[in-house]
């Protein structure tokens, strides 16, 4: 099974990086989503697949379990990738709403224009801007 | 109480989170907590180096449960110092963020993020577990995104986008070779993990698992070449936030590297021969891009990555003195750059834009700012006797000691362009008249708060420089806490099985 | 000393406030401070001239052995006069010269910051603190010369001397850490050449310490910035440029004389960059018509004199450095004031335009006569007796002295003309043209230069006074062994004074032909041209230019390169890594492969594939959900219900809120819409990555898993955490440090979020829900469900600790639950429903989690332990408080999250 689930990890790894470096800013975000859910099955993976049953112990007997370790670490990682999924959804609707339909190059090439007058760029920093309230 | 301290780094801001998230429609209130909850952390940072310095490490388990079963936490003097250094800068923030968190939303959501960001980073300092770690890191990454992001607008919104994507692919490599180091040895605790490396025993798995954490860290740290990310976003944050981040979040990475590196590789190895190169590579096209800028906070996060280079030189020579050294430039990094970030900001609002070009005329009209900034860009640049200076003699000597000529070299060399972009902005922005004429420049107003932070930091670079005795004795003990990491290892030790 | 150093610190910060006061007139005041020390100095000779020392110091760095101690032995006695005598008078001198200047306070504070360096640098004892003083006085010196900032030639020549003299100064540190480490200590007292005798490093120490000393006293070929630094006022020049500063290398060389002099090599090097330089200077000195650039041309010719001196070694040699040192300071010191005086009155430096001026200004005429006889060697000022031992210092050497000598004689010719020209053609002859009608300048500009220029005649006329006080220990400071010092101006007919007869001759033919000599230069004008200054831009431009080339590697600008960057050094890393592993990579032992967990492994497999590569946005969805999917079916296969539960929720609710954002959005297009190359480029990384990935997995898993921590999980999970399922327990007991900041993070996303999307964004229409859930039978059957799912989920909470479930199961599903509600009657109903906005939700369950830990501290056990009351035997603890809050904070971000991805902008 591990073997498996490492070729199912890696697989999943190679598209989620691929889908990263789509032009399409949807695909990236979905790549996040995809390559987060390769490694949460990589990390489970490393843990073994041991034992018969799930981790549930009963007094006195915790014999042939699963390892509950990976699988709480997993759980963990998985709620986290989910949060960070929900973030990168946001990041892509406002992107969306600030630059349309843009490609994701020419959105990030922004961040190497010359920076814009300061006035310029405080409005923009907070709501209503310094300058503007005096 | 010292179980109190042991967590104080997260607790303290994790509270005050809490409270400003259950009072967040009150921004004074919300302001006064996180004001007050930093001072509190600087407090118990302060407190936490006290001990430390004494030679106390403070060490124990989560829950009570033992170690590896439950998660340990160690506070040694490198931790010790990076949670107060780490406190002073959250504070300087904040009193630099009072001055624009008067809209209401940004101001609250400011405040709760920089706790949250604290709380992430005081995480990372005092836990001795892998994957803890990784949710510590976590915490700050996620808090910083927001950071990033504050302001809006479509600058800084591209630049978020950038420094979230390649954000979240370092912390998914470090998150899967944390399972691999798992699956691999077995342990997830830094202490056992030290043991099984040092008893040469470890399965085959765990050294590429452990290299491709280190690699994962250097992303954090901005090591040359993966440090791309930096410069294309640092410029575009709020300047309270990009002062923050230049002055802590880096130096995180180059924290978990150091730690990791001193535990499972005591002696010199293959990672230490990697660290070295890469070293000098970043130490020099840092310095080198930042030569190319034209803009002030471009040319500034260029240095973090060059300075990175030489804190990494530190680790990588891997002598007590080298270590000391690193030590000390970590700490001295932290007050001059985030302190140049502030000052650069204040210059840029002055001249209406920080694109050198458009700048000027500050030398004759602002002669205290001019001195604000010449401490902290003297310091950089290693001039003695401000605390650069002895943050590069200390690493200079140890290379040279190691007979590492050409490290040496490249350290020096870098001191000097170092001083060369420093002049840049200092003939720029200060010397050179205002292309617009003295009328162009306007002042601001209602900065008291960050006027008192920015010159604190001065002084303390200041003080830090003709000082440097205690803090260069403290640096040597850490490095030999970090050669001698009986905090980890104790737990291990024969007598208590693992 | 300390205190004195003390004093002029204090001057120099209270220069500004003090000069605001009473502008000009201030420098009277704070010329007491170096006045001061020129007293102390003085009454210190008559103990260093019986061969003590005055020491003192305090420990700086004790780990290291570095210490602030000074010394005042002879050397630095003659430095220390120097430098506070002239400091004195210049001081003076600048009041007047820049009278009524916006920034004199500022001039002072850096004059008096310089002055105090530089005593710093003769007294020290220690070699890290002389180099910190040395590197203080580059920065004065920078801030003195771009101190007309406005003009972008004053900045250049700053920026020219700091990166020199700055440059050289690292190197000389590198020499200083490699000697103190090859001696042993760092007191300059304490180093003897025996300590490094043919040490390994001895070359490398002496090639460093020279260029620190070469840049620093603008040796050839780094004396380019030392005629740039005349853009500085000109008391500055004066002061800095000729008396003391550029003297700083040359003090390092003879303090290092002693310990490096012996080694092989440091007399030729010093002796061959000496003299070049002293004809470079001298000839190029030649071609300059502005007066000031004359000097400063003279002054680079007897730096290279000097250096020469030193490198001779020989008794006559060093006497003969000392006194030209002392001779040299004074004169160049009274004529660059002069000069300035002369610039200040007449309003040029013109020589062409100079003449005659004895008439206007008598004072400065005399002083500058004086001076200019001492420059010229002629008898008996101090310059002539300095000029003789220079001879018989060179001819002692034997046949490379002769060579040499004829150096020496052709250059003290030059500068015999030259001072001629600085005093016969400015202020004897007709009556130049000046912009303005001269007048003889105040008291304060005349009385340096006279001081200084009498001090000149008085020390060679009666120069049995400074060979007992000064010039003996000096020497003995300088030489190798003990030297026996005698001065005298007149020996009889030595070839010495041939040699004199000679030069005067030739300065006076020089003088007269000087007009014949210029043309003659300026026919050869191509080498000075290539010379200095235009190799120097050449370098910068380089330097700037590549720089612009690196820099642009790393600021395309585009996320997809920094990504490909980043996947590559993993991929490249973990190949490399593996690559030896390869052979174990497929000897684990492996667990069956059960049919679910393949339908699984395929079914994620393909949503991936369909993820990455089809068009559309429901086919997205679809797939996402299939890859989600496939993966909870291995994890039901791999025995992890709550793992398979939780990545159910979750992408549950994943799909959910992808669909409210992409619904507003254009469909995507298939993928692979990119270049050719750059599809295989991206297409190779990805391979590579997920190769290597797959390679890392396998060769972790080869071996049975170390280590006993499972089993010790299964065995104490029950009676130390009260709860039959490990993995809850895990995460609210044995880790829940983890979970704390995993909800921390659930927690700050969604606040992020909202940050994020919180400008312009309303929430969503009051009292009506989605369009899309508009069916009066949808509404009716939702509500129960929802509730059932609310219900649900508090069971899930409850039983999580014992059975399947738990805090985040349970509070998913509790906002998938609400999120029905949401889309069905709008946020306005769930408002009503919740007592408190989902803030202060996220709040509480962090509270709450946060406390049950602190639950644990104030009962004196560690962070987050678990405390438990066993009620009828049921056991209720602090851990299960924290799964609340995990429940809480789960559920409020959840509810964060929709309020604002549902919300619409208007």
């Amino acid at each position: 099974m591990e073997w498996l689930a490492a070729i199912t990890t890696g697989g999943l790894a190679g598209l989620g990086l691929w889908m990263l470096l789509d032009r399409n800013l949807k695909r990236v975000v979905l790549g996040v989503a995809v390559l987060g859910n390769a490694i949460n099955l990589g990390v489970l993976t490393a843990g073994r697949f041991i034992g018969e049953r799930a981790a549930f112990v009963e007094a006195g007997n915790s014999t042939s379990a699963a390892n509950p370790l990976p699988q709480a670490l997993v759980l963990t990682a998985i709620v986290i990738g989910f949060s960070l999924f929900v973030f990168a959804l946001a990041l892509l609707k406002r992107t969306r709403e600030l630059h349309g339909d843009k490609t994701t190059d020419s959105v990030s090439a922004i961040t190497e224009q010359p920076a814009p007058d300061w006035h310029a760029g405080e409005h923009e920093a907070d709501g209503t801007g310094v300058e503007a309230r005096r | 109480m010292n179980q109190l301290l042991l967590v104080a780094p997260v607790l303290i801001p994790l509270s005050s989170l809490v409270l400003a998230l259950l009072l967040r429609n009150h921004l004074g209130l919300v302001r006064a907590l996180s004001l007050g909850g930093t001072v509190l952390l600087l407090a118990a940072g302060i407190k936490l180096v006290w001990l430390a310095a004494g030679g106390t490490v403070l060490a124990g388990q989560v829950g009570g449960w033992q170690a590896p079963f439950g998660i340990s936490l160690v506070i040694d003097r490198l931790s010790a110092v990076m949670i107060a250094i780490s406190a002073l800068i959250g504070l300087v923030t904040l009193l630099y963020g009072v001055v624009r968190d008067s809209d209401t939303r940004i101001g609250r959501d400011f405040h709760l993020f920089v706790q949250g960001l604290l709380t992430g980073i005081g995480g990372a300092f005092i836990t001795a577990d892998i994957f803890n770690l990784y949710v510590w890191f976590e915490v700050l990454l996620i808090a910083s995104f927001a950071l990033m992001a504050l302001g809006g607008g479509k600058r800084r919104l591209a630049g978020s986008m950038t420094y979230v994507a390649l954000n979240l692919f370092a912390t998914l490599i470090f998150l899967l070779s944390a399972g691999l180091v798992y699956g691999a040895s077995g342990t997830l605790n830094m202490g056992e993990l030290a043991v099984i490396m040092r008893s040469g025993e470890a399965a085959p798995g765990v050294t590429p698992a452990l290299l491709l954490m280190l690699l994962s860290f250097a992303i954090k740290a901005a090591l040359f070449p993966v440090f791309g990310w930096l410069p294309a976003t640092y410029h575009v944050a709020l300047t309270a936030v990009s002062a923050m981040f230049a002055g802590l979040l880096t130096k995180v990475g180059v924290y978990a590297l150091i730690r990791l590196v001193t535990l499972l590789w005591p002696d010199y190895g293959l990672p230490h021969q990697l660290l070295l190169w890469v070293a000098c590579a970043t130490m020099l096209v840092g310095v080198l891009g930042a030569a190319a800028q034209t803009e002030v906070r471009r040319i500034l996060s260029f240095h973090i990555v060059s300075q990175v280079g030489y804190m990494v030189l530190g680790l990588a020579l891997a002598t007590p003195l080298a270590l000391a050294g690193a030590v000390f430039y970590l700490i001295h990094h932290i007050v001059v750059k985030a302190n140049l970030f502030f000052i650069g900001g204040v210059a840029a609002r002055i001249c209406g834009s920080e694109r050198l070009a458009d700048m000027g005329g500050l030398y004759g009209r602002l002669p205290w700012l001019a001195l604000l900034f010449a401490i902290p860009a003297l310091s950089l640049a290693g001039i003695p006797p401000l605390s650069g200076f002895w943050a590069k003699f200390l690493l200079v000597k140890a290379s040279l000691d190691a007979a590492a000529w050409w490290a040496a070299g490249i350290a020096l060399l870098t001191g000097v362009f170092t001083l060369l972009s420093m002049n840049k902005i200092w003939n720029e922005a200060f010397l050179k008249a205002h292309p617009e004429g003295e009328r162009a420049l306007q002042p601001v107003k209602n900065m008291r708060a960050a006027w008192l932070g920015m010159g604190g930091l001065a002084l303390l670079t200041v003080l830090i420089g003709l000082g440097a005795g205690p803090l260069i004795d403290y640096a040597i003990a850490a490095a030999e806490q970090l050669g001698n990491p009986q905090g980890y290892l104790q737990p291990f030790a024969p007598a208590g099985g693992t | 000393m300390l205190y004195l150093l003390c004093l002029i610190a204090l001057a120099a910060l209270a220069a500004p406030a003090l000069t605001r006061v009473l502008d000009a007139r201030a420098g009277v005041l704070l010329m007491l401070a170096p006045l001061t020390a020129f007293v102390w100095f003085v009454a210190q000779m008559q103990l260093v001239a019986g061969g003590g020392a005055v020491q003192q110091g305090i420990d700086w760095i004790p780990a290291l052995g570095i210490s602030l101690s000074l010394r005042l032995d002879g050397l630095s006695l003659l430095f220390a006069l120097l430098i506070s005598g002239i400091g004195s008078l210049i001081v003076l001198y600048a009041g007047s010269y820049l009278s009524n200047h916006a920034h004199l306070g500022r001039f002072y504070a850096y004059l008096l910051i310089f002055m105090l360096a530089m005593l710093g640098l003769v007294l020290a004892d220690d070699l890290v603190a002389m180099f910190v003083f040395w590197e203080l006085t580059s920065i004065a010196s920078f801030l003195l010369i771009s101190f007309q900032h406005e003009k972008a030639v004053s900045r250049r020549a700053a920026l020219q001397s700091l990166l020199i003299t700055g440059g050289g100064g690292l190197a000389l540190l590198a020499g200083l850490i490699l000697l103190g480490g090859a001696t042993g200590n760092w007191q300059f007292s304490a180093l003897s050449a025996e300590q490094i005798e043919g040490h390994v490093l001895l070359p490398a120490i002496m090639v460093l310490v020279l260029l620190g000393c070469f840049t620093k006293s603008a040796q050839i070929p780094f004396h380019l910035w030392l005629p740039n630094a005349m853009n500085a006022p000109t008391p500055v020049s004066a002061y800095l440029h000729s008396a003391t500063m550029v003297k700083a290398g040359i003090y390092l060389l003879a303090r290092l004389n002693p310990v490096l002099g012996g080694s092989i090599g440091w007399g030729t090097l010093l002796i061959t960059f000496g003299a070049a330089t002293a004809v470079l200077g001298a000839f190029l000195a030649f071609r300059q018509t502005d007066l000031k650039r004359l000097l400063a041309y003279t002054t680079v010719t007897v730096l290279g004199q000097l250096t020469m001196l030193i490198g001779t070694n020989t008794s006559y040699g060093l006497q003969a450095f000392v006194l030209y040192l002392v001779a040299h300071s004074l004169y160049k010191g009274a004529l660059f004031m002069a000069v300035g005086a002369v610039d200040h009155a007449t309003g040029t430096r013109e020589i062409n335009r100079l003449g005659g001026l004895i008439r206007y200004m008598p004072l400065t005429g005399a002083a500058v006569a004086l001076a200019a006889f001492s420059n010229a060697g002629l008898p008996p000022f101090f310059g002539f007796i300095a000029k003789e031992f220079k001879y018989s210092g060179l001819m002692e050497m034997g046949s490379i002295g002769w060579a040499v000598t004829l150096v020496m004689i052709l250059t003290n010719a030059l500068l015999f003309a030259a001072a001629g020209l600085v005093f016969v053609r400015t202020f004897l002859g007709r009556r130049g043209d000046y912009p303005r009608t001269p007048h003889e300048v105040s008291l304060p500009m005349w009385l340096g230069p006279m001081l200084l220029a009498i001090g000149g005649f008085l020390l060679g006329a009666w120069n049995a006074w400074p060979e007992t006080w000064l010039v003996n220990t000096a020497v003995q400071a300088v030489a190798r062994g003990p030297v026996e010092v005698h001065l005298y101006l007149w020996g009889g007919i030595t070839p010495a004074v041939l040699a004199s007869l000679l030069t005067l001759s030739l300065g006076v033919f020089f003088y007269l032909c000087r007009e014949r000599l210029r043309q003659l230069l300026e026919r050869v004008h191509a080498v000075w041209n290539i010379s200095g200054d235009l190799l120097w831009d050449r370098l910068l431009k380089r330097i700037f230019h590549f720089a612009g080339l690196l820099a642009a590697r790393f600021q395309h600008g585009s996320l997809r390169q920094h990504l490909v960057l980043l996947a590559l050094a993993v991929g490249g890393l973990l190949a490399v890594g593996l690559l030896p592993a390869l052979p174990q990579l497929l000897q684990g032992s492996y667990s069956p492969i059960t049919l679910l967990g393949l339908g699984g492994c395929l079914l994620a497999l393909a949503g991936g594939v369909a993820a990455a590569f089809l068009p559309g946005r429901l086919t997205l969805l679809a797939a996402l959900g299939a890859c989600g999917l496939g993966l909870a079916l291995v994890f039901v296969a791999v025995n992890a219900p709550d793992v398979a539960m939780t990545q159910l929720m979750v992408e549950t609710l994943s799909l959910i809120f992808l669909a409210l954002v992409f619904r507003k959005m254009p469909t995507v297009p298939p993928s692979g819409a990119r270049a050719p190359w750059k599809r295989r480029l991206h297409a190779s990384v990805a391979i590579l990555f997920g190769l290597s990935v797959t390679g890392a997995l396998l060769l972790a898993v080869s071996q049975p898993l170390p280590g006993n921590i499972a089993q010790w999980y299964l065995d104490n999970s029950l009676p130390g955490g009260h709860g039959h399922n490990v993995v809850n327990v895990i995460l609210v007991d044995f880790r829940a440090f983890d979970t704390l900041g995993e909800i921390l993070v659930v927690a700050l996303s969604a606040l992020a979020a909202a940050t994020l999307l919180g400008s312009g964004q309303r929430i969503g229409g009051e009292g009506r829900g989605e369009d899309a859930f508009t069916s009066p039978l949808l509404r009716q059957g939702l509500r129960p469900l929802a509730w059932l799912m609310l219900g649900a989920s508090l069971l899930l909470l409850w039983r999580g600790h014992n059975l399947p479930g738990g805090g985040f199961i349970g509070g998913l599903v509790a906002a998938c639950g609400l999120i029905l509600l949401v889309l069905t009657y709008g946020h306005g109903q769930i408002r009503r429903l919740l007592p408190i906005g989902p803030a202060q939700l996220i709040g509480l369950g962090l509270g709450c989690a946060a406390g049950a830990g602190v639950l644990g501290l104030l009962a004196g056990s560690a962070f987050l332990t678990g405390l438990w009351t066993f009620p009828g035997g049921l056991p209720l603890g602090t851990p299960l408080l924290f799964d609340i809050g995990v429940f809480l904070t789960v559920f409020g971000s959840a509810l964060h999250m929709i309020d604002k991805l549902t919300g619409v902008r208007h």
